[in-house]
């Protein structure tokens, strides 16, 4: 081989090394899949492009999960990552996803709305390409995104994006920015058809209420709101006075711009009988002025020139050296969403949607985010094996089987202790293997032995009523503790209707 | 996929190919070889559709 072949066969090689290990690591990026556990109120899982066609087979296609309660009633669309890069608004839709209980109407949740945004690294900027959340399992590993949709998937861009349907002339890159391609259209762009499938939903579902979960910079106005056009105004400003009434949490309403086209919060109120709105939370992370833009910048919102700015009178939210930690923006998310719901209920009793098992402001903060993410492996397991796999500490500290109290100086069993006595059993049927102590208790009066006499007298009567439930008895003991274990130690009445109780023990599994 | 991105990739497919033949037809210039491999390379992530 001649010098120049050799020569270029290193160059060759090396070349092909780098991008390699560069291409590797974006295509890992673009395909990772953020883990999301479907909760216990999700009902149907379907596509967005089950709404607009043309999606069908690209990556914009996204997931549309569907909360539906028993009870009839009104729809809310909750929207996330919009903007990709700002992830309070996903972390918020996934607590709803992963813990929401609907009794009355629908949720349908959109956690990744622009998906292709999701996939895209910003250039740049130096962003982290995923961040993680510690969890009560572990750390959760999260895609971080881009405000715009990935060239890959929509390309080139236009000198200048003309909206359609409104002719607005707009910046070149908010073609592919979904808060700016609304109501979209069919045979448009893709992500123009990523907004249409949005609209479709809220058309063909007949949805009362649309949100689009968001983050904005600190040094800019339009933070930590609601954007609301006229028809939502109402109750966009009842909601910002009641949490800050009853959570303490700071948060007002601006008006949506009547002259500036493609926004979720115009066209959504424009072009269907849907009442949008739209959330802001501050994120320091986006501000311009900042150090490094780091995964902690990105979870606590800390940053020393901001402080500075801050001390100047240039932002437009409080800020300390607490920062703008995630918790309080995802917590401000659930409030917000939560309270627009109860305003809305209480407006339109006939379109009333009741969501349950969801935290607020306050809830978040303490127990952070993570607490409210369920793990993935454990969610793929059969509830028998989840079973098997806990210690009995564990199980028993989750106290699976409810105790039941008894009158004074009686050892029947009451009404409201059978329908406890039956959610228990069926417990114990599903997990057959389980074998409990009942254990009888007594009030503080009479005598030792005539206490440890009725404890016992109230242990077998539970075990009893649980065998004509179907429960063999070789799967029960029974043990009484008379007095000699108080749940409340007081010396009145309300405690002593505590103390004279049956509760069980799991004892083998 | 819509025509007009089509043709972009169809044009990043022709520069790739130019620069491919530049760099095997280059014999003195070790920088030029370098400067050929390095332009190629946001081109061949592009139409691997990776970046």
């Amino acid at each position: 081989m001649s010098r120049v072949w050799k020569i270029k066969s290193i160059l060759l090689l090396a070349v092909i090394a780098i991008m390699t290990a560069a291409g590797f690591e974006f295509y890992h990026h673009r395909h990772y899949m953020t883990p999301m556990v479907e909760g216990p109120g999700v009902t149907k899982v379907v596509k967005l492009s089950d709404y607009s066609k043309g999606l069908k087979g690209t990556i914009a296609d996204t997931d549309v999960f569907f909360l539906e309660g028993k009870e009839e009633g009104g729809k809310m669309l909750i929207i996330a990552n919009t903007h990709a890069n700002e992830p309070a608004a996903m972390l918020t839709a996934l607590i709803f996803l992963e813990n929401a209980v609907v009794d009355k109407g629908t949720l349908i949740i959109i956690p990744h709305f622009n998906n292709s945004a999701s996939s895209n690294t910003r250039p740049g900027d130096g962003y982290p390409l995923y961040f993680e959340i510690p969890t009560d399992w572990g750390r959760k590993k999260f895609r971080m995104g881009n405000r715009d949709a990935s060239p890959l998937d929509q390309w080139p861009d236009p000198d200048v994006y003309v909206h359609y349907p409104e002719k607005q002339l707009l910046s070149f890159i908010d073609i592919r920015n979904t808060n700016r391609t609304w109501p979209g259209r069919p045979n448009g762009p893709l992500m123009e058809q990523v907004t249409y499938g949005a609209m479709q939903i809220m058309s063909e579902e007949k949805v009362d209420i649309a949100v689009d979960v968001h983050g904005a910079e600190t040094m800019f106005p339009v933070t930590n709101c609601i954007v609301a056009p006229e028809e939502s105004i109402r109750i966009a400003i009842m909601t910002t006075l009641t949490v800050k009434a009853e959570e303490g949490f700071e948060n007002h309403v601006e008006p949506s711009p009547l002259g500036f086209r493609g926004l979720s919060h115009r066209e959504i109120g424009d072009y269907s009988d849907t009442m949008p709105f739209l959330l802001e939370a501050p994120l320091p992370f986006l501000d311009q002025p900042t150090g490094p833009k780091t995964v902690d910048l990105l979870l606590d919102g800390k940053d020393p020139f901001l402080l500075s700015l801050s001390k100047k009178g240039k932002l437009f939210v409080s800020y300390d050296e607490t920062g703008w930690p995630m918790d309080k923006r995802v917590g401000q998310h659930c409030s917000v969403i939560l309270e627009l719901i109860r305003q809305f209920s209480s407006k339109f009793p006939d379109r009333a949607i009741k969501v349950n098992n969801v935290p607020r402001y306050e809830e978040v903060v303490k127990n952070s985010v993570g607490h409210y993410y369920h793990d993935p492996d454990e969610a793929e397991k059969t509830e028998e094996e989840i079973f098997m796999s806990k210690s009995l500490e564990e199980i028993n500290r989750e106290a699976p089987l409810q105790m039941i109290h008894f009158d004074y100086d009686r050892y029947f069993i009451r009404d409201d202790a059978k329908s406890i006595l039956e959610t228990n059993a069926a417990w114990l049927k599903k997990f057959p293997t389980a074998r409990i102590l009942i254990e009888g208790h007594c009030d503080e009066r009479g005598t030792e032995e005539y206490n440890l006499a009725l404890g016992k007298k109230r242990a077998k009567s539970t075990f009893d009523y649980l065998v004509s439930l179907g429960i063999s008895s070789s799967k029960m003991q029974i043990i009484s503790y008379g007095k000699s274990q108080p749940l409340d130690p007081g010396h009145n009445e309300i405690a002593w209707q505590k103390n004279r109780r049956a509760q069980f023990t799991i004892i083998g599994k | 996929m819509p025509v007009i991105m089509i043709l972009y990739y169809a044009i990043c497919a022709y520069v790739i190919a130019m620069l491919i033949w530049n760099f095997i037809r280059e014999k003195r210039s070790v920088n030029d070889m370098l400067l050929y491999l390095i332009v190629l390379i946001p081109l061949v992530l592009r139409i691997l559709r990776v970046k």
